[in-house]
């Protein structure tokens, strides 16, 4: 770093000494101030400049003893001491003036009141001190299409420890992630204080960050983010399930899993067995119908592929379902249970080696049902537990990641639990409550614990379900609330789409985007990397209605192969190339 | 004491998946008690409905709606009126402002009468926005001249079974206020505001109403016999304008001797909601979530006659009535449900014929739902227009 900020930077003002007319005739007549020395002095803002020192004198030019000499600071913002100090012998009385933050003049003033020349005004030079901080200014949270230049600069301002900004200071910016390019690797702070760079988003969809740094500053580096836009494309699919409303998806290889909903022109008993390409274009090959059920209301495959699991709602025969995968393409049945008033959701949990379904019973007392899966015993779906949930529009969804169960009880909030993770000693059969938060808004309807490349386990997004119009209006935000402290989890930020609200998610933990169904809204991307707060609509990076205005209403979403697939309500299943 | 009910028997030309349906029930079974203390200054009024033995599975009703019921209009709780009064005149017994305290479980001092006692047989479409019942509510009321004012602290809770009580954890979550005019015999002006937590869960999770309702009614006489005219109009807004339903209903009665002709124009729409799959009667209660399928619209002109019998040595009165009605369901805004889809049409005929039989003085002319100030303003109306129904 070139350190130019002692030099050429101050424009300084030579006042000398200002000697003003005096007509007094008082106790002082015919007595003269001036000044004896500490005149025109250079230091830094801030510092203690030698003695100001004043000689009074009498009309013979002998000096004064006793004479009262008052200071004062005249401009700057320093502070001088004594207020008033008294001439010795040698007719000399003096000040300590400490420079104020002002950069460039500053001046102080002694009086006697009577004498000639008074008051005398001492000029002072206040330079600039080292640079202290660095403050980003503007140009964070931009987004841009790929490849495309950010509107605005990436502004950072460089000031001393007084607050005076610092002109000369060289700021190196890099690019973090992204892969954009920047105008310039270097930059040199103005007479402002300012350093700024142009940011070219790289090709990727996502976030970008760019840092800029000073060797050696405190504060240094500042990371400034930024979302690069890419669109969805539509692979295939679409208007594929038209007798029946879609519900919720999953997908495992090379095969996709819908569920079913409410009442078109045929039940919501049925769940869609589609076999998928990379081409695109979902095919329908098989269907699984089942008596005594009104909607498919969740779907999951187990991580190895071997089960699939669907929960039931609406019906005398709700509850849950169990089938092996050994062909995918063709389901087997296993085993299910009936559950009165059925299951809003179910979700697999894997914890000490052990297969678990972590099922939302909602309503009628409320609760959250814990089964062991095992489709080789004599009871493939074992019910170890049940936690009772407030009756409070109680349990929609559980989000279950290395042994906690985060469950969605509506106005309740999240509740975090531990069904095996340790932190509170609790276990599948002895859930123990960690700690619960209430997202702004309440109706907590799902959610996703985000665990981002670094391994970094900071965010919890959470989904609210508002009221709606099935088909036609939505309304609900995405939350965010910082984990990072189990015990007392906060909101820390949001995402709303308006028009539209949100239903569920799921996340591309490697690139850091969170794709959300978002009903009447279609499918949204965000850009969830970095530090989160606030407001983070700029960083939405891509957003879809795959049926089309008045044909999308989006109820799952999810990530596989590479592929973005959908459910819509409305128009059935979607193959969306990824931004 | 007194007490009614009717036998009817209903055919209605479209019910849910198309088809018609016709059904002969059991329906307002009722006894009514009232009594008064002290001068008339404590009041009380019970009202016993059978309904949850006669009609469990309610009443087939075209537009009906609520209460988990759907194109059938529920049956009341057992204890449908339980309520106290005082009623104090200020200023001793010719003082000019009247002022009254009313609790128990009722009605909320909003919106018109329950049409359990009106011209209509069938319920209308508009009930649950037009009236707030079964609750334990505390109201307060003054009346001077030709104004009267009333205000009502209630659950927000609506019943979700005939056995069931409110909400009292509830009590005083929802408020309504009532201003009515006088200003002619026999004519009567309304308007009403509520705000209503949760009425449809009842553990306080759903969305609050807005209620806004203004009514006119008169009574007197036409050409030399009882007529009786009544118009309101409502407004619901549910969770912060989400949803938003309008009703507008008109009705009249001309007696001709014991003969009763009348008409009901009503325009209202309802909410459409998941239903129960293995009913279609009913949707799901409680609630999923604050989402609804839809809205309708449904216009219905009624029009009936009715008689009045006395039995001759029979201390009852008998009073058949043949009504007949026609509607039209629209899909109103977004959302998937389609009337044309779901009954296989939007037209609708209906058909009811039956007969009310009634044991005691006032079983059939009781405003329900009047308490306090409000009671004594109904009295002194009905006093001013020849007490038409007697």
């Amino acid at each position: 770093m070139r350190k130019r900020y002692w030099a050429g930077t101050i424009g300084v003002i030579r006042l000398g000494v200002v000697a003003a007319c005096s007509s007094d005739e008082g106790p002082g007549a015919n007595r003269t101030v001036s000044i004896e020395s500490g005149n025109d002095q250079f230091a830094v803002v801030g510092s203690e400049l030698a003695p100001l020192v004043v000689r009074v004198v009498d009309a013979n030019d002998t000096p004064e003893t006793g004479v009262d000499v008052a200071w004062s600071v005249v401009s700057g913002g320093g502070s001088i001491t004594p207020a008033t100090s008294t001439t010795d012998a040698a007719g000399l009385a003096s000040a300590t003036f400490t420079l104020g933050s002002t950069v460039g003049t500053q001046e102080a003033r002694a009086s006697v009141p009577g004498a000639d020349g008074s008051p005398v005004t001492f000029s002072e030079t206040g330079l600039a001190s080292a640079p202290a901080q660095m403050t980003k200014l503007s140009g964070d949270r931009q987004a841009g299409p790929v490849g495309a230049e950010l509107p605005l600069p990436l502004v950072v301002q460089i000031r001393d420890e007084f607050g005076a900004a610092l002109e000369g200071v060289d700021v190196s910016w890099n690019v973090v992630t992204g892969g954009g390019n920047l105008s310039s690797a270097t930059t040199t702070s103005d007479a402002t204080g300012l350093a700024k760079v142009f940011l070219t988003l790289g090709s990727s969809a996502g976030g970008q960050d760019v840092t800029a740094s000073v060797d050696g500053l405190p504060g240094s580096p500042v990371t400034f983010h930024a979302t690069a836009r890419a669109p969805f494309a539509i692979l295939g699919g679409g208007n594929n399930v038209p007798e029946r409303y879609t519900s919720d998806l999953w997908v495992h290889g090379d095969y996709a899993y819908t569920g079913t909903w409410g009442f078109r022109s045929a039940s919501g008993n049925a769940v869609k067995i589609w076999h998928l390409s990379a081409g695109g274009t979902p095919t329908l090959v098989d269907s699984i119908v089942t008596a005594g059920i009104g909607t498919v209301s969740d779907i999951e495959v187990s991580s190895d592929g071997s089960l699939l699991v669907f929960s039931a709602e609406n019906g005398s025969g709700a509850g849950l379902f169990l089938y092996s995968l050994a062909d995918p393409a063709n389901p087997a049945f296993i085993d299910s249970v009936h559950v009165g008033s059925g299951l809003h959701t179910a979700a697999f949990g894997y914890i000490g080696g052990k297969r678990y379904i972590f099922a939302a019973k909602n309503p009628g007392s409320p609760a959250l049902i814990i089964y062991e899966i095992d489709p080789l015993a004599a009871q493939p779906i074992d019910p170890v537990d049940t936690l009772p949930v407030a009756a409070n529009y109680g349990l929609h969804d559980t989000f279950v990641r290395d042994g906690l169960a985060f469950l969605c009880a509506w106005n309740s909030g999240v509740l975090i639990y531990d069904v095996g993770n340790g932190v509170n000693g609790g276990s599948p059969t002895n859930p123990q409550l960690v700690s619960s938060v209430q997202t702004s808004g309440g109706q907590v309807h799902n959610a996703w614990w985000f665990h981002s490349p670094s391994g970094e386990k900071k965010y919890l997004f959470v989904g609210e379900e508002g009221p709606g119009t099935i088909g036609g209006s939505s309304d609900g935000d995405i939350h965010i609330v910082d984990v990072s402290n189990l015990n007392a989890p906060v909101e820390v930020g949001s995402y709303h789409l308006s028009g539209a609200g949100t239903h569920n998610f799921w996340v591309d933990e490697a690139r850091q985007i969170l794709y959300a169904a978002y009903y009447n809204g279609g499918v949204v991307a965000l850009d969830i990397s970095g530090t989160l707060s606030g407001s983070i609509v700029l960083r939405e990076i891509a957003r879809i209605m795959p049926g089309g205005s008045g044909n999308t209403f989006v109820w799952g979403v999810m990530l596989a192969n590479g592929d973005v697939y959908a459910s819509d309500m409305l128009s059935g299943l979607w193959q969306l190339k990824a931004p | 004491m007194s007490g009614q009910a009717t036998v009817a028997g209903t055919w209605v030309s479209r019910v849910p998946h198309g088809g018609s349906l016709a059904e002969v029930r059991v329906v307002r079974p009722m006894l009514m008690g009232r009594g008064s203390l002290f001068g008339g200054r404590l009041r009380g009024v019970a009202t016993l409905d059978g309904e949850g033995w006669t009609i469990p599975e309610a009443e087939l009703t075209v537009g009906g709606w609520g209460e988990g019921f759907v194109d059938r209009r529920h049956p009341h709780t057992y204890f449908h009126e339980l309520m106290l009064a005082g009623v104090e005149r200020i200023g001793g017994p010719e003082g000019a402002v009247q002022v009254s305290l009313s609790a128990g479980k009722g009605f909320v001092a909003f919106g018109s009468d329950d049409p359990m006692n009106r011209v209509a047989f069938r319920y209308p479409v508009n009930h649950h926005w037009s009236q707030i019942l079964e609750r334990a509510v505390l109201i307060g009321g003054i009346a001077a001249g030709p104004v009267m004012a009333e205000g009502s602290l209630f659950n927000g809770d609506e019943p979700e079974e005939p056995g069931q009580w409110p909400n009292m954890e509830r009590f005083g979550d929802s408020w309504a206020a009532r201003l009515t005019l006088l200003p002619a015999r026999g004519l009567e002006v309304a308007g009403s505001y509520a705000k209503v937590h949760s009425p449809e869960h009842r553990d306080g999770a759903g969305l609050d109403d807005y209620k806004v309702h203004a009514m006119a009614r008169w009574e007197g006489m036409a050409a030399g016999h009882p007529l009786y005219a009544m118009a309101e109009w409502a407004r619901v807004e549910e969770g912060d304008g989400a949803f938003v339903y309008h009703t507008f209903l008109a009705e009249g009665a001309y007696e001709l001797g014991p003969t009763r002709l009348y008409y009901q124009f009503e325009r209202t729409e309802r909410p459409e909601e998941e239903r129960v799959l293995d009913t279609k009667w009913r949707t799901i209660r409680p609630h999923l979530d604050n989402s609804t399928l839809g809205t309708t619209r449904w216009t219905i002109n009624t029009l009936g006659a009715g008689r009045e019998v006395r039995p001759r040595g029979w201390p009852i009165q008998a009073r058949p009535f043949l009504e007949a009605s026609y509607a039209r369901a629209t899909k109103v805004g977004d959302g998937v449900f389609d009337p044309e889809v779901w009954y296989k049409g939007t037209d609708f005929w209906s058909l009811s014929a039956g007969v009310t039989i009634a044991v005691g003085r006032h079983a059939l002319d009781h405003r329900m739902g009047r308490y306090g100030v409000a009671e004594a303003t109904d009295t002194r109306q009905g006093e001013h227009t020849g007490e038409m129904h007697e």
